[in-house]
């Protein structure tokens, strides 16, 4: 079964994804950049995978799906320690 | 099931753990809005994985609403996250542009400086304090016209108004002017500036940079004090200086272009060999060549000026590279002194030759001439002693006669040789002559024998007035009268014309006569010693010597012109200038 909200959640997340592609250069002075691009990519493949769930491997997809928010968060928790606490890097 | 639910729970701590670690190290991170952003972030992430874990535990599927709205709402923040992170950076770039714009005109040598249309300081940076004595605060706010004198305020000014109206181009103008410093010395200041538009185009200011030149003016000061030595030492220079670029004249001294009489602007455009004719330019075009080639020679040439003259000189000439290019530099120095000391040396051992042959024939002459009385005389002493024995009375008497007539010819040979030998020894004080009056007197003394011979004399009309040794002169008249009488031969209607002409701007005097002529191949012998062309002829042959050497003491010449034996003859001489 579809979910409209999922729908929205990844026309947004390639949208954010195109946005990311125009404005690379400037994106990647962000401090720890890959961290952060890896934790968004990962989102944005448990947002894809949720929509194809709906047609395949249902199971196995949303498994994938969860993994993802999982990994994805993780991500975000190790990009903010190295944010905050981590060595300066980037433009800032 | 159950792993959905645990991969949410490991989510949801991930999340939460995230939130607590940038909150921990909030301080640290830069730009507001990005950590609120990046807050934000996880605190929408964490809500969602939150209601995912009520969801997928079974707790309640009540929220689901909330969590299709949050979880919409995540994918969006991302973007205000990434789009914080960029703004960030633009706003960081431009503040570290600005800091690095401020520290280079702090730290610029020269002063950046901004003027309203009414011309007052909005800007300077921190040189103003180092180059005027002025703390920026003190300069900012103030008038142009506070720094600067009306003349250099008039300069800037008119700058500042051709700057105006040349917009829309604002290319900018620079100019030099002095302003005055805080102390209230002056400062000059080489200041470049442009207009500043607006979106509209239209000028809201005036912007530049100044540059303290006191240096630069020393300096150019400096080159212009050395250039001037430079100039009035090469000035100083005896003789001509000169640097030629390949041919081409480039350098000269103020003597160069007085010598050659051409003006600076002429000589700008002449050729090292244009001040040379004829072999001589062949000559200093090889020297030339010879300085590029070998690096240095001379030569010695006639230097032709502008009016024509040609002025012995010696030239030398070596070559310097000046930026590169061969330049050929030298001197050249006026050697007429030395020329005229050569010609005057070489007409000296000339005139010693001529006068030595002279002298050997004059030894050899008055040998061979006074020994023939002496011949006579110890031929008639024998004789004498004969007669004597014998008691011939009439013979004794004409022995005696011939002994006596050849110790008068003798004695009459002696005095003319010592007369000859004092001439230019015993001079008399010259004095201006009319030459006419020297030949009536010279007439006088010979009229005896004109009116024997019966001679018709003529003076030609115009005879000018003479420089001379008056008693000498007088001699040479009447010696030139006495001959042309003696040699008038056969003559029927004997006649002398004493007269002078021009030759060539030389005043020539001469004695003319119809008489027996001279053959021109003996035209020089007939001034020697002792020469007589006509062995008959009355005197001793010292007459014309005489003459000729009473004329060369005067610096003149003398010589005859005759067509031949019976043509007559015409004695000529000149006389050396007064001066």
């Amino acid at each position: 079964m579809i979910h409209w909200n999922e729908i929205v959640m990844l026309v947004i997340g390639v949208a954010v994804f195109s946005f990311s592609l125009a404005y690379a250069e400037e994106l990647k002075r962000i401090p720890h950049w890959l961290v952060l691009r890896l934790a968004f990519y990962i989102l944005l493949t448990a947002w894809a995978v949720t929509i194809v769930e709906g047609f395949i491997l249902e199971t196995t997809l949303n498994i994938l799906e969860h993994l993802c928010y999982a990994c994805g968060s993780l991500l975000l928790a190790v990009w903010c320690w190295k944010l905050s606490f981590g060595r300066k890097v980037g433009s800032e | 099931m159950f792993l959905p639910l645990i991969f949410d729970l490991i989510a949801l701590l991930g999340s939460l753990a995230a939130l607590i670690i940038l909150l921990s190290g909030w301080r640290r991170i830069p730009g507001r809005e990005v950590k609120l952003f990046i807050a934000s972030l996880l605190v929408f992430n964490s809500l969602y994985v939150f209601l995912l874990v009520m969801e997928w535990s079974g707790i309640t599927r009540e929220l689901d609403p909330y969590e299709d709205v949050i979880g919409a709402l995540i994918p969006m923040w991302w973007v205000f996250v990434f789009y914080a992170f960029i703004l960030n950076g633009r706003t960081l770039d431009l503040q570290k542009s600005e800091k690095e714009y401020r520290l280079l005109a702090d730290n610029s040598i020269d002063s950046i400086w901004i003027l309203d249309l009414d011309l007052n300081f909005t800007y300077i940076n921190q040189a103003v304090e180092r180059m005027m004595g002025f703390k920026p605060e003190e300069w900012i706010g103030s008038n142009l016209s506070d720094h600067s004198d009306p003349e250099n305020l008039e300069i800037m000014k008119d700058a500042a108004a051709r700057m105006l109206q040349a917009v829309p181009d604002t290319s900018g103008v620079t100019f030099e002017a002095d302003m005055v410093a805080k102390d209230g010395s002056v400062v000059p200041l080489e200041i470049s500036g442009k207009v500043i538009l607006d979106e509209d185009g239209n000028p809201i200011s005036l912007q530049g940079v100044a540059r303290d030149i006191r240096d630069r003016r020393k300096a150019e000061k400096e080159l212009l004090r050395e250039r001037d030595f430079t100039r009035q030492v090469i000035d100083s220079l005896p003789g001509l200086f000169y640097a030629l670029a390949g041919e081409q004249l480039v350098i000269w001294n103020q003597e160069f272009s007085t010598i050659s009489g051409y003006s600076p602007e002429e000589l700008s455009k002449l050729k090292g060999t244009d001040f040379f004719e004829g072999d001589d330019r062949t000559l200093i075009a090889e020297r030339m060549q010879q300085v590029y080639r070998e690096g240095s020679a001379m030569a010695e040439a006639e230097f032709v000026t502008k009016d024509g003259r040609k002025i012995p000189f010696v030239f030398s000439g070596k070559r310097c590279d000046f930026d590169g290019i061969p330049h050929l530099v030298g001197m050249g120095v006026d050697i007429s002194d030395r020329k005229q000391i050569e010609r005057e040396r070489e007409n000296l051992i000339t005139k010693l030759e001529v006068q030595n042959a002279e002298l050997e024939r004059f030894t050899y002459t008055v040998s061979h001439d006074l020994k023939s009385p002496l011949i006579t005389i110890n031929g008639f002493i024998g004789m004498l002693r004969d007669d004597l024995g014998k008691g011939c009375s009439e013979t004794i008497e004409h022995d005696l006669s011939r002994i006596s007539s050849a110790a008068d010819k003798m004695g009459r040979l002696l005095k003319e040789l010592l007369d000859l030998s004092r001439i230019g020894r015993l001079v008399n004080p010259p004095v201006e002559v009319p030459l006419e009056e020297l030949v009536h007197k010279a007439l006088e003394l010979a009229h005896g024998q004109i009116e024997r011979r019966g001679v018709q004399v003529k003076i030609l009309p115009e005879l000018p007035t003479i420089y001379c040794d008056r008693v000498r002169l007088l001699e040479v008249m009447q010696n030139l009268i006495d001959n042309a009488v003696k040699y008038m031969g056969d003559q029927s209607e004997p006649r002398i014309e004493i007269g002078s002409r021009q030759d060539d701007g030389e005043t020539v005097c001469f004695v003319r006569d119809n008489g027996i002529g001279i053959d021109p191949s003996y035209a020089e012998k007939v001034f020697g010693l002792f020469e007589q062309l006509d062995q008959k002829a009355e005197g001793s042959g010292i007459g014309l010597a005489v003459v000729k050497r009473i004329v060369e003491v005067h610096g003149g010449r003398i010589w005859v012109e005759s067509d031949g034996i019976g043509h007559g003859s015409t004695f000529c001489f000149t006389l050396a200038d007064r001066q």
